[in-house]
């Protein structure tokens, strides 16, 4: 198993498709070490005046009544592994906004029937280099290990050695895997030094046990592929039909089953109201009860004519005028 | 509240007058009424605390993500086996 093991890795490494496909891989990395290196830095210039001006916020608030009228951010913290996983912090709320007169935030944010955790225009993270450009390279490595090898008679060759046809199968895998793995390793390395050198961030002891972790779900996901693609080139009587179903499969994989995802999700799982529902209901028994103290608030804001979903679509209007009725 | 805002004279709102002293009356009434009323009370106990422990823990983390992972260890198993099988019976022409 080891003597076919060596021989595929030579192969693969003198390939020139492997070759350029490793350069690939590594530019991409490169290039995603230099853009979060800009990215962080933004980030550490732009946190401490943000947290000012959130505390300042607070500071200026001295009692309830000078709440009233004012909304307050709730910030979200940089994770510091936005390099590896973006997870929409770059393009997503980084705040928000509360009002303590209706305890909801002043607007939501509504995807009619898109997946919105995936960005159509997504940051160039390790995660999308995986997703895409490894997942691809898989293919591009494998498509050809079975019915390749069969059409050029050398699988013939490889099978005459006295060894088992699953050590055979085995041995391409790791080489295939070494590849790969290699390709990751020395790509997000050199990602991490050039974000030390550009933006100066800590190489600390947590931060490596998160890359192994990354690193292990990296793993398996390659192995997916990568036996994905062994699987159709040994259903395949050519390699060429082999490439053309596996890009199918890639296609179907990475766009069109996470961009579907949102409507699969909401049939399969059922979404509880949470928040915006018990904060609607507690305005309601707030409104009822002013009301049967005898301050009647909408027929004194409202023209009878208006209808309820705009009164509920204007809070902050509602509650103002709640404010001059009660005090 | 004043009925018919209208109808104050300046004699009325001269201080001491039985208006003024009606007035005070009714503020304080009011006053003590907000004081009481549990509806002006702000409790923040239940108020979620944004501090360190923000972030998930790696165990919490993988909690989060154990369907996702199984499902794709699940597939990459399906893949091993479909593809051992097929391979052990691969015929050679």
């Amino acid at each position: 198993m080891g003597v076919i093991y060596l021989q595929q890795l030579r192969e693969h490494f003198a390939s020139f498709r492997v070759q350029i496909s490793l350069g690939v891989v590594l530019l991409f990395f490169v290039l995603n070490g230099i853009l979060s290196s800009l990215q962080v830095t933004k980030v550490q210039e732009d946190e401490p005046q943000i947290r000012r001006d959130v505390e300042a916020a607070y500071e200026r608030v001295g009692s309830v009544d000078d709440m009233v009228g004012q909304s307050f951010r709730a910030l979200n913290t940089p994770t510091g592994t936005e390099f590896m996983s973006e997870g929409g912090f770059a393009w997503f709320w980084g705040a928000v906004w509360v009002s303590p007169e209706t305890a909801t935030s002043p607007f939501y944010y509504y995807g009619r029937d898109v997946n919105m955790w995936m960005d159509r225009f997504e940051s160039l993270d390790w995660t999308l280099i995986v997703r895409l450009v490894l997942s691809f390279l898989c293919i591009v490595l494998a498509y050809d290990g079975i019915a390749g090898e069969a059409e050029r008679g050398t699988l013939r060759l490889v099978l005459a050695y006295p060894i088992s046809r699953l050590r055979v199968l085995l041995a391409k895998f790791a080489a295939q895997l070494t590849v790969l793995v290699t390709g990751f390793v020395l790509g997000s390395l050199t990602s991490i030094e050039i974000l030390a050198v550009g933006a100066d961030i800590p190489l600390t002891a947590a931060l490596f046990a998160r890359y192994f972790l990354y690193g292990a779900a990296v793993t398996i996901y390659i192995s997916l592929f990568l036996f994905l693609s062994l699987g159709v080139s040994s259903l395949s009587r050519s390699s060429v039909s082999a490439l053309v179903l596996l890009t199918l499969a890639w296609a179907v994989i990475n766009v069109i089953l996470p961009q579907s995802a949102y409507l699969i999700a909401v049939r399969a799982v059922p979404v509880a109201g949470g928040f915006s529902d018990s904060a609607g209901s507690y305005r309601r028994d707030v409104m009822n009860a002013l009301r049967a103290d005898g301050l009647h608030l909408a027929a004194a804001i409202w023209p009878a004519s208006m209808t309820t979903s705009w009164k509920s679509a204007t809070p902050s209007c509602w509650t103002k005028q709640k404010k001059r009725w009660i005090v | 509240m004043v009925d018919d805002p209208m109808a104050v004279t300046a004699a009325m709102l001269a201080q001491g007058s039985p208006f003024q002293r009606e007035r005070l009356t009714w503020a304080e009434a009011r006053w003590q009424q907000d004081q009481d009323d549990p509806r002006r009370q702000l409790d923040l106990t239940d108020l979620p605390d944004v501090g360190p422990g923000w972030q998930r823990t790696t165990g919490e983390s993988l909690e989060r993500m154990l369907p996702g992972l199984l499902i794709m260890i699940l597939t990459l198993g399906v893949a091993v086996l479909l593809t051992v099988r097929r391979f052990l019976t691969y015929r050679l022409s």
